[in-house]
Order: structure tokens, then sequence, then C-alpha cells
């Protein structure tokens, strides 16, 4: 892991020696990037405003919500956000043929070669949310709850990564699979809300098949100390983390499983 | 001990192809597609010794770029046995990627914005190379190369020929002993291309290199590679040297003349082993006074054509 962290600092330095080349766009693309973050937390002012509550939930525990997703996709995006663009565009061109030449593993050598820094302001945006959420409910934050908080981040960064892996794998298969985000990204907002305004088949799906609910709900309300467990029980508040690391483990073998089959193409 | 066997290796693909209707129109609302196989490999066999110098000829499609991914681990083969050092490639891929200097005409690695050194660099950290032998290889492709003058300057700058100068030597940083070069030399000036076949004959004959060639224009092939294997539809058609290339499939020369106070060339094509020149000659003596005559010897480019046109 080491040799992997040590090419990721390499290539982040070439980023920045490149980007440094283009200072103008650099410096319109930062302020863009605010301007986003800006209609971001606007948005969630108003649906905090909006809402009185959602099946038992208030407007600030949503928020939490928001902010757990918002950090587990910071982290996912972070190793692989730039990673999905350059492998499909290199899949369709055969340029992925160079990094199979390489002595390296694939996807740790891709994951560092394409991180993608611009998600550190999420993570700082997500830290603003719970800290207001938190500070607005008075919830008592002690080390127990930051361990929670912690753990609740990993897990939400392993779905994450593995919705990304799940949609970079057919892009080896398929050369061009850019559906397979959608379908697997497609419940992200509704992960935002309480999983309990969902039909039970829905719920099923987001804490089984596609675990979203690990990403916010249930690390959320185990901090919070709610009480409504669905359909699970409280041992999924326990499963969580085992689920998260399932999903992820599961995408990996997939990713590789799709590698296997990459056919290049003709020069 | 053989640097690189390939024991009947096959290839296949699975092709989606349109079905078409009975009357033999394409369908186009109701696109019906059927998957069909094809075999870009077809059962190869060669060995390759440590320090050959490999020409790798074939038409468009016939599966040299295949054979060659194949060999370098990127695709695994549907069949047969690969064996690249000692290692089978697309198992111990990354071993194997050391043991390897990949470099494909159509494609470039270059960080675009960037000036060599950085790749280089990169490379340097990538294949782990010690910094003493870093240096060392550096300084020698620079000079080797002539890429000197151009060695800050940012790679978006350079020219096709020195671009491809910087790929060759970023292939051989880590001094693998085995070098894979696919279509080197696609674009490249007559000057360039020179170059880098004087490169390539000079690290063969130096270090040993193992060196596995792709190209379609047979000069690169003529003048460098000491071996031949011709492919075809994905099956080996020719294994030896030119020499027995040319003698197998005929060495056949043209004389051609010229006449005076006549505006057109008359040529006439023979084969030296069972025609004597100088019976042409006479031959064409008696159509009028020969101004000049020119002899032209068969070289690879027209046999493989003749071996392609049937």
């Amino acid at each position: 892991m080491r040799y992997y962290l040590h090419l990721g600092w390499v290539y982040w330095k070439m980023h920045l020696k490149k980007t440094w080349m283009f200072k103008s766009s650099f410096i319109i693309n930062r302020v863009v990037q605010i301007l986003n973050y800006f209609v971001d937390f606007a948005l969630i002012w108003i649906m905090v405003n909006a809402f009185q509550a959602l099946n038992g939930w208030n407007t600030y525990e949503v928020m939490l919500l928001y902010a757990m997703n918002v950090m587990g996709y910071a982290i996912g995006g972070f190793f692989l956000d730039r990673t999905i663009l350059t492998v499909r565009t290199d899949v369709q061109s055969g340029a992925f043929d160079d990094v199979l030449t390489k002595p390296v593993s694939p996807l740790p050598y891709l994951c560092f070669q394409n991180l993608n820094p611009n998600f550190i302001a999420h993570v700082t945006l997500s830290i603003a949310l719970l800290c207001i959420g938190f500070g607005s409910l008075g919830t008592y934050i002690g080390i127990v709850e930051i361990l929670k908080l912690l753990l609740g981040f990993v897990c939400g960064g392993l779905v994450y990564v593995g919705l990304f892996l799940f949609a970079i794998g057919p892009i080896f298969v398929f050369r061009k699979a850019d559906s397979m985000r959608r379908v697997l990204f497609f419940l992200r907002e509704q992960s935002m809300y309480p999983l309990s305004v969902f039909p039970l088949f829905i719920q099923i799906l987001m804490t089984v098949i596609l675990p979203y609910a690990m990403i916010g709900y249930f690390p959320v309300q185990s901090i919070l100390g709610k009480q409504d467990y669905l359909f699970f029980g409280r041992a999924v508040l326990y499963l969580a983390p085992v689920i998260s690391l399932a999903f992820c483990a599961i995408a990996v073998w997939f990713f590789h499983f799709c590698l296997r089959r990459y056919k290049s193409t003709g020069s | 001990m053989p640097i690189i066997s390939l024991k009947n290796v096959s290839k296949t693909y699975k092709a989606q192809s349109k079905g078409a209707d009975r009357d033999g129109k394409l369908v186009e609302r109701v696109k019906k597609k059927s998957s069909r196989l094809i075999e870009a490999v077809k059962n190869l066999s060669f060995d390759i010794k440590q320090g050959e110098f490999i020409g790798f000829i074939g038409e468009n499609g016939a599966g040299k770029s295949t054979t060659i991914k194949m060999m370098s681990g990127i695709l695994y083969p549907s069949s047969g046995e690969i064996t690249c050092c000692g290692l089978v490639p697309y198992k111990k891929r990354r071993e194997n990627a050391m043991n390897i200097g990949v470099v494909f005409g159509q494609r470039s690695r270059l960080v675009w914005e960037l000036p060599m050194s950085d790749t280089f660099a990169l490379y340097k950290e990538i294949y782990r190379i010690p910094a003493e032998r870093y240096e060392r290889n550096v300084k020698t492709f620079v000079e080797l190369l002539e890429m000197g003058e151009f060695f800050t300057t940012p790679i978006r700058q350079l020219s096709l020929g020195q671009r491809m100068r910087v790929e060759i030597a970023l292939s051989m940083l880590h001094d693998p002993p085995v070098l894979f070069l696919d279509e080197p030399t696609i674009g490249l000036d007559v000057v360039a291309k020179k170059n880098i076949r004087d490169f390539f004959r000079e690290r063969n004959g130096r270090d040993g290199t193992t060196i596995i060639l792709t190209s379609h224009d047979m000069k690169d092939l003529d003048t460098t590679a000491k071996r031949l294997i011709l492919i075809t539809k994905g099956e080996m058609l020719f294994d030896g040297s030119a020499a027995a290339l040319k003698s197998r499939y005929g060495d056949e020369s043209v004389a051609e003349f010229t006449f005076a106070g006549a505006p057109d060339k008359l040529s006439v094509a023979f084969d030296p082993a069972k025609r004597k020149l100088s019976d042409i000659i006479a031959e064409a003596g008696s159509r009028g006074e020969i101004e000049n005559v020119e002899v032209k010897s068969a070289d690879i480019e027209d046999i493989v054509r003749k071996i392609y046109n049937g």
C-alpha cells in the first residue's frame, strides 16, 4: 500500500504542476466549485425550512442524513470519480492496455492515479452540516458518538466505493456502459431521506442489495437513539459495517471478474 | 531455453452482428443481433531465443497485435500456453511487466502538458528503478536518441518523431530483456524511421535485448529483423529468415530497359535462378538500341504483397 500511496503522491504533484500551467482555468474551476457548494447549501436550508418532520425525523435530523451521504460520496469520489471517467475513455480508445503493461495492480493504481482532491470540499461541507445539525439538536457528542460517526463514514465510503466499482466493471466488458452509473446511483437522492418513509421493498433494497441505508440512516439512527428499526430490528445497526464491507468486497471481486474479460481494441 | 514460447495459442472473440431479413436487407426497426465467434489467432506456436530480433508481419487484422497483447499479458488466450521469461504473462502480469517494454505506435503514454523528464520520473517510481541506474539510462537514451535539445520542452510541443523517441526511451528505462514494438514507426518521415531502426539494431546488438517488431513498412523489417514470422488470418504462414522467405515465395527481379528515341520503358520480371540477365539483355537488344538498363531485386515488401494477393 505504501507503494501506491507514494505513486498517488507523485501523480498528485504532477497534477498540481499541470494545473498550475493553466492558472486561469484553475481559478475559474474553483469559483464554479464554490458557487456549486453555495447552491447546495442554499437548497439544504430551503429543505430544512420547507419540511417540519418526515415520519418522526425533524429537519435537522434529515440534514444529518444529507451530511453523512455527502461524506460517503466524498470518500468514494475521492478515489473513483475521476477513475470512472479515465477507464471509460481509455477502454474505448484502447489506451487502457498501458495500465496492464505496468507492474501494478490495476485497482489501487487507478485509484491513486486518479485521486480527485475536489472532494475535500465535500468533506468540509459534510462536517459543517454535521456540526450545525448536532448543535441544533443539542445531541451529546462523546467518544462513543464520535466513534459511531467515524464508523458511519467508513460504512458510507465502503458503500460508495462499491457502487463506483459496480459501475466501472461493465466498461471492461461492454466498452460503453454509461447507464450502469445512472442505475446504481438513482437511489442516491432517496437515501438522503429517512428509510422509514419508503415502502418495504425499497427498505429491503436499500439495506441489503444497494445498501444506501448504511451510509446515513443507520449511523445517524444509532447516534440519535431513534427506534424505527423497521423490518430488520436493532441487529441491523451492528450488521451495518459487515453489510458495507461485504458489499464493497463483492464489488472488488466483480471489478476483477470484468477486468479479466477486457478485450482491448484493434491497433 | 526460449525467452518466449507459444504453444497452440488461440484467441477467440465473440462479436455482435446485425441480422438480416430473408431478402438480405438490414432489419431497421427490429435490429436482430446474433453473436458470432471471430478467431483472431489460430493455433499459433513458436519459440523465440534471447537476443533474437523478430519481424512480425501480417496484413491488417492478421492477429499480430492480438498475439503481442497476449505475450505482454494484456489479453488472456482462449487456449494454448504462453511463457515469457519463464512466466505466464497473463497469470503473473505484474512480474512479467518488469521483464518487458512495450511501445504501441498509435498510442501515447506521455503526459501531454509536461516535459519528458516528468514522465521519466514517474516511470522511475512505477518500475522502482534505483536512482543510479535511472540516471545512467536517461543519460544514455537522451544521447543515443538525440533528445537533449527538447528534454525540457512540454510533450505537446514535440513532433511525432520526437514523441516516438521519448516513448521508446520510456519503454526501455527499466532495462527490460524483451521489447514489444507495435508499429513504432507509423507516421514518421524517412529520416526519423532510419534513426529509430538504427537505435533498435544497436540495442539488439549491444545489450542482446530481444525485440519483437511489427510494422507495415517492410523496410523496417528488411533492415533490422533477422527472423520473420508471417501470419495471415491468425495462422502462421512462414517462420524463417528474409532469405528463406525470398527463396520460398520467389526471388523475382525486374529489369527495366530504356531505349534510344523511345519514350516508353520495358520492364521484364525474371527469376535469377532460372534465367540469366545476359539472355534478357540480348533479347531486349533485338527490340532497339538499349540506352540504359536498371535491375531491381525483389524486396520483402514485393514478396509479402504477392503473398497477400494470393
